[in-house]
């Protein structure tokens, strides 16, 4: 591997910087710091799935006593716009109203109220007075594109702002396509096909902390929005077009949140907080409660995936033939995006010699999915890695060995990369770094894959235990897309001072930023204040999301640092009188030819006082020209009670490969929850509803997420590469770690117990029907 | 209605409403830390210790509380001088997104206050009740066996009880 | 949602049931209040707090087990007394209810007295046939049968505080398992079976078995018990009573899961918790 050198500070596991401040709980999140006067804003939702407003009484409301302001459709102008908090111009449809005369799921919005507390504001939704005009419901996807179906975008103003797909009058969302070769011939050519139906299911984020938004209007009269997002910018540029300000006049800071996960990747609140702040001149909070979360914040999008593909008796893989119908509920937020990347980062791991991709997205009158860490990856692998499974079974091949032969290889590309984009096409890459064949060699040995591996399959024992393993690949950012950017000035004592757009949502991007830099410069992290994600203070960045921090915001840091290295090795240099060539750094100092060491707080000191001052101070911007995938093997050793149709995890063994491992711990974090998600997803997580699209599970007594007494045995191990376009050589880690879970436990049910999931979750009874034992 | 009663060692005295919660009751007083994140006892995030013992402050009535002892992590320790829980938790990689940290640092508390040596078992059982969507809780049980481990070394010689 | 407008705590019991007794209705018992402060019915505005009436502590009494009635489940697990009574059936039950800080705040007679639809403990209380001491003028003891019958609504009556409840000593050679099922370690129960019995000599002499969270109250499975009093134990007896129990159970509807599966756990864990039942090799006195 090339450019590799003896790294100081990146590799280690540094603890983060906010750490303790969080743990003696002096950091503030959005409703700990709350200035006098605050109002509280509450929304009042739709009872029904579908319905016209036809009239809206907000008389009594407005009148009652502490109550300051009432909004409705009326109150605003109407900006269709979308809450997708994605680069401009947006690839989701432009098919949200801050607040509409229309509702579209149980649990759309129909009008908000300002009150002096939360008591009052609660009276106050009571006493609104709504005449619905009930209209016929869509609550599956499938009855969405069928002649005559209810038109669940019949606005005008729905439009997309770049061409893609999007047809409203038949509640078509999104569609996108991509293919090579020719898959009829392949599965033709193939000595073993396989073709099922899978479905996986709608789930939700659960971020610890809801959504949370405050705004007040400054003493010059702009409106400042402190709110709990992972896209500050563009949650300045949404709002400001929807209230029609302009950007100037907008601020959004993002200070400490809990977690997103996506969910936070959508513009929500903040346009409606925001407009109670102007209409009452008063400070305005908005927190959704944990029910509110669950139904009118964001979910995972349900697909439908319908699947055939062929293997030659030599392992060759000569088809895959994918097809898609995803539900977006009843606004299209990432609807395209999440649809196109369920291709565009499960396609490329194998060498199918012909795949067909197909995707649509349709509308139903159902709360409404966003992006869910994963973002279609997580959904699409499921099928993928079952199918791999049983093409391996049918040709009487080890699953891995399937996998081994198949798999993408560093210099390999694939005509997927280029084919689906984000919106608009790709971008062709050949893989730089890989080494998947050692993360399935070094999880295959820690799980016991071998000693395991069929051991139950003659068994008729009730309880009985098997092991399953899927491979996975993701991305690293939207190249040629985002933008991120950084900003460092050096204080007089040799510290810093990091600004950047980038989001911290508890992930550590801040530490992990203030590491890049302390590398790149020679000094330690712990010299760095790192101040991030205002859109006053901080240069501009996209926000965390499609795995970009490391990998995105962290290189536009390095180049920075780059700078900022050149800018104190000149001061040095004036200040030694020697060329700067001459001058090397190291332990925050600058060494000189002869050995004179200054420290850098000499040279700071000397730059802002002492002669030819100047501020040592520099910016960068980058952008990605390729998404470099992390790989991963993960292996799963399930126990499967045949009479109860129980699923335990008992090991869960990753191994991923993202490059460099910034900081080591904070990756493996990243990896143990995003891999605890995955599995309470894959046995327990679901929405139920009710026949008129009423979610009848809330809340985290009856939605069920593991908790601390549901671990089982997690195992993490990183695997390094050195990914050249990466900072330091790192690719990403946040996502890719969700999306094993589902597949590897289904493999690994199969190999205890001989059935085939495809539908999810993996209940209890959804084991015991496919066991014929119900 | 008044309430007085003891939050981190010191005497605090305020008006609450009948149905006041004590979540609510110690936010309005300016200690935060303890967090809503569900409301109805569900998610442990508002965890903190009552006369010793771990309850869940969001269904907890304040005016229950009067004469009581209320500890939250603030009474603990602070950034300049952290209780050894809380730098456990940080140089395991425990603390991710912090919201639920709080309550899962008095949950801790309360656990080596009674058991100085849990096995992994009891670790778990004992934080059944916080929830965590970031880490996955594995360096969360790493952090407070770490915990037990420096606090049982440490006693007897002025470390933090 | 009722609002509350006033929380009292009255220092004995009499002053307790006065204030109850006044309230007319708006007033109501409040122990460990982990339900009351999430719903508290429409009509109650007021709470009488009951932390101060001394009802706490766990004792043995002749071979049977005292629980004072606002004892925290955590403090029934904990205690020696309850370990040590029917070989710890009731910590192994109150330590599947709910989670570790509500432990600490649920009371035993709040689990039972007018329980919830997800009260666990119940089930385990109506196998043991458990007598729930009350006061109001006078104390009276009712039965768990009693209080737990179908439409026994107004055996609890306005002003009543239950101040303990008695297990009274089990004959020899006695045994009771309680088993709950949940999805997740932290759920309400999908099904609690509870099952308590004697021998005599070889033959089952007396025995209850009892499923909870699958109607309102907790419900006796006569059909099962019918078929395992005065038989031997065998994995037949065991399959047979429990297809029977699955049989004559209509589980009440619930979304989280369809009724075939539910009868599908009936038979599989009253089969299984009889297994446990009579498996164990030494009755505990």
């Amino acid at each position: 591997m090339s450019d590799e050198m003896e790294l100081k500070v990146v590799g280690h596991s540094q603890p983060k910087l906010d750490g303790l401040a969080l743990a003696c709980g002096t950091e503030k999140y959005v409703a700990d710091d709350l200035p006098q006067g605050t109002l509280v804003v509450k929304i009042l939702w739709s009872p029904h799935a579908h319905a016209r407003i036809v009239s809206i009484d907000t008389e009594a409301a407005s009148a009652l006593k502490g109550v300051r302001a009432v909004l409705t459709w009326k109150d605003l102008p109407r900006v269709p716009h979308t809450t997708a908090g994605q680069g401009f111009p947006e690839p989701s449809p432009y098919d949200t109203f801050t607040l509409d005369n229309k509702v579209r799921f149980v649990g759309d919005r129909v009008a908000a109220v300002a009150a002096d507390n939360e008591s009052i504001a609660a009276q106050a939704l009571a006493l609104i007075d709504v005449k619905y005009e009930l209209l016929p419901a869509i609550l599956d996807p499938r009855d969405s594109m069928e002649r005559g179906a209810p038109i669940i975008h019949d606005e005008p103003e729905a439009h997309v702002v770049i061409p893609v797909p999007y047809d409203p009058a038949t509640n078509l969302a999104a569609a996108c396509q991509a293919s090579f070769g020719d898959v009829e011939k392949g599965l033709a050519e193939a000595d073993f096909v396989v073709e099922r139906e899978f479905s996986t299911h709608q789930a939700q984020h659960c971020p610890m902390e809801p959504h949370v938004a405050l705004a007040w209007i400054d003493p010059r009269g702009r409106l400042v929005i402190r709110t709990s997002t992972q896209v500050p910018f563009h949650v300045r540029r949404i709002v400001s077009q929807r209230l029609q300000l302009p950007v100037k006049q907008v601020r959004v800071i993002k200070p400490r949140i809990g977690g997103g996960f996506g969910s936070k990747q959508e513009v929500l609140l903040e346009d409606l907080v925001g407009a109670m702040a102007l209409k009452t001149r008063r400070p305005c909070l908005l927190e959704l409660t944990r029910k509110e979360e669950f139904i009118s914040s964001r979910t995972r999008h349900p697909q439908i995936l319908n699947v055939k593909a062929g293997v030659k008796k030599d392992g060759t893989l000569t088809a895959f033939d994918l097809n898609i119908l995803m539900d977006t509920g009843a606004y299209g937020s990432h609807a395209l995006t999440v649809l196109s990347n369920s291709g565009s980062k499960t396609l490329p791991l194998y060498r199918w010699q012909n795949v067909c991709f197909q995707g649509t997205t349709v509308y139903t009158n159902l709360p409404v999915g966003g992006a869910y860490r994963g973002y279609g990856a997580t959904q699409a692998y499921f099928p993928l890695e079952s199918v791999m499974d049983e093409l391996a079974e049918g040709i009487g091949m080890d699953p891995i060995e399937l996998r081994s032969r198949n798999h993408i290889r560093q210099g390999e590309s694939s005509p997927i990369f280029e084919a689906l984009g984000e919106g608009r096409s790709g971008v062709a890459q050949a893989v730089e770094s890989c080494s998947l064949a050692k993360c399935i060699e070094l999880g295959a040995q820690e799980i016991g894959w071998h000693q395991k591996r069929g051991r139950f399959r003659n068994s008729t024992a009730a309880v009985r235990r098997g092991v399953g393993m899927c491979c996975l690949m993701q991305g690293s950012s939207i190249p040629e897309i985002d933008l991120a950017s950084a900003y460092i000035k050096m204080n007089e004592d040799g510290s810093f001072n990091l600004l950047l757009g980038a989001t911290d949502l508890g992930t550590g991007s801040d530490t992990i930023m203030a590491q890049i830099a302390a590398e790149e410069i020679g000094t330690e992290p712990s010299a760095f204040n790192v101040y991030s994600s205002d859109t006053d203070l901080t240069p501009f960045d996209v926000g965390a999301y499609a795995s970009s921090t490391t990998y995105l915001s962290g290189q536009a840091v390095r180049k920075a640092a780059a700078k900022i290295r050149e800018f104190i090795i000149l001061v040095a240099s004036r200040m030694m009188d020697v060329p700067m060539a001459q001058v090397s750094v190291a332990g925050s100092s600058c060494i000189g030819p002869s050995g004179q060491i200054l420290t850098f707080a000499q040279v700071a000191t000397h730059s802002l006082y002492v002669a030819d001052q100047a501020q040592i101070q520099a910016g960068a911007s980058h952008i990605a020209h390729k998404s470099p995938p992390p790989f991963a093997a993960h292996f799963a050793e399930v126990e499967v009670d045949t009479d109860t149709g129980e699923v335990k995890v008992l090991t869960y063994v990753s191994a991923t490969d993202c490059g460099t491992a910034i900081n080591p711990r904070l990756a493996q974090g990243q990896v143990e929850g995003a891999v605890l998600n995955g599995i309470s997803f894959a046995l327990t997580e679901q929405y139920l509803y009710d026949q008129r699209g009423r979610m009848l599970n809330p809340d985290f007594n009856s939605y069920k997420v593991f908790g601390a007494g549901d671990v089982p045995d997690i195992r993490t191990i990183l695997v390094p590469s050195w990914e050249s376009s990466g900072p330091f050589g790192a690719k990403s880690v946040s996502e890719i770690g969700i999306n094993g879970p589902m597949p590897a436990i289904a493999n690994a049910i199969f190999d205890a117990v001989g059935v085939r999931l495809t539908r999810s979750p993996f209940t209890p009874e959804t084991i015991l029907r496919a066991l014929k034992r119900l | 209605m008044k309430l007085i009663f003891t939050l981190n060692g010191e005497e605090r005295s305020c008006t609450i409403e009948p149905d006041e919660k004590l979540l609510t009751t110690l936010r309005n007083l300016g200690t935060t830390s303890p967090k809503k994140g569900c409301g109805e006892g569900a998610c442990g995030s508002c965890a903190v210790l009552l006369n010793g013992t771990l309850v869940n402050s969001c269904i907890t009535f304040a005016a229950t509380c009067s004469g009581a002892h209320v500890t939250t992590v603030e009474g603990l320790g602070h950034p300049n001088d952290p209780h050894p829980i809380q730098e456990e938790f940080v140089k395991a990689g425990a603390v991710q997104c912090g919201f639920c940290t709080p309550g899962m640092i008095m949950a801790t508390k309360a656990l080596l206050d009674s058991n100085p040596d849990p096995d992994r078992s009891q670790i778990m059982s004992a934080l059944d009740g916080n929830r965590c969507r970031c880490t996955g809780y594995v360096k969360i049980f790493e952090a407070v066996g770490n915990a037990a481990k420096r606090l049982s070394t440490s006693k007897g010689d002025g470390g933090k009880p | 949602m009722g609002r509350i407008q006033s929380i009292l705590r009255p220092e004995t019991i009499a002053e307790a049931v006065q204030l109850l007794r006044q309230g007319n209705g708006r007033a109501a018992v409040l122990a460990g209040g982990t339900s009351l402060a999430v719903r508290s019915p429409a009509n109650v505005d007021t709470l009488v707090d009951i932390s101060a009436l001394g009802l706490h502590g766990v004792a043995g009494f002749d071979g049977g087990l005292s629980i004072k009635a606002r004892t925290p489940l955590a403090h029934v697990a904990a205690s020696a007394a309850a370990q040590q009574f029917l070989d710890g059936v009731i910590p192994t039950a109150c330590n599947r209810v709910a989670s570790t800080p509500l432990r600490n705040m649920i009371t035993f007679g709040g689990n039972l007295f007018q329980p919830l639809p997800w009260s666990d403990l119940p089930a385990l209380m109506l196998a043991l046939n458990a007598d729930f001491v009350v006061t109001q003028e006078q104390t009276r003891t009712i039965s768990a049968d009693t209080l737990y019958a179908p439409g026994a609504r107004s055996i609890v009556k306005p002003g009543d505080i239950l101040t303990e409840v008695r297990i009274p000593a089990p004959p020899p050679d006695s045994r009771a398992v309680f088993h709950k099922v949940s999805r997740t370690g932290f759920d309400y129960a999908t099904l609690d079976v509870a099952v308590a019995a004697t021998m005599a000599g070889s033959t089952i002499a007396a025995c209850r078995v009892v499923l909870g969270c699958v109607r309102t109250l907790p419900i006796r499975v006569a059909a099962a018990e019918e078929e395992l009093i005065g038989k031997s134990p065998s994995p037949q007896l065991f399959a047979s009573a429990a297809a029977k129990a699955a049989g004559s159970i209509e589980p009440a509807h619930d979304f989280r899961f369809s009724q075939e599966y539910r009868r599908h756990l009936i038979k599989v864990w009253v089969r299984r918790a009889l297994h446990e039942t009579f498996g164990t090799s030494e009755a505990i006195r």
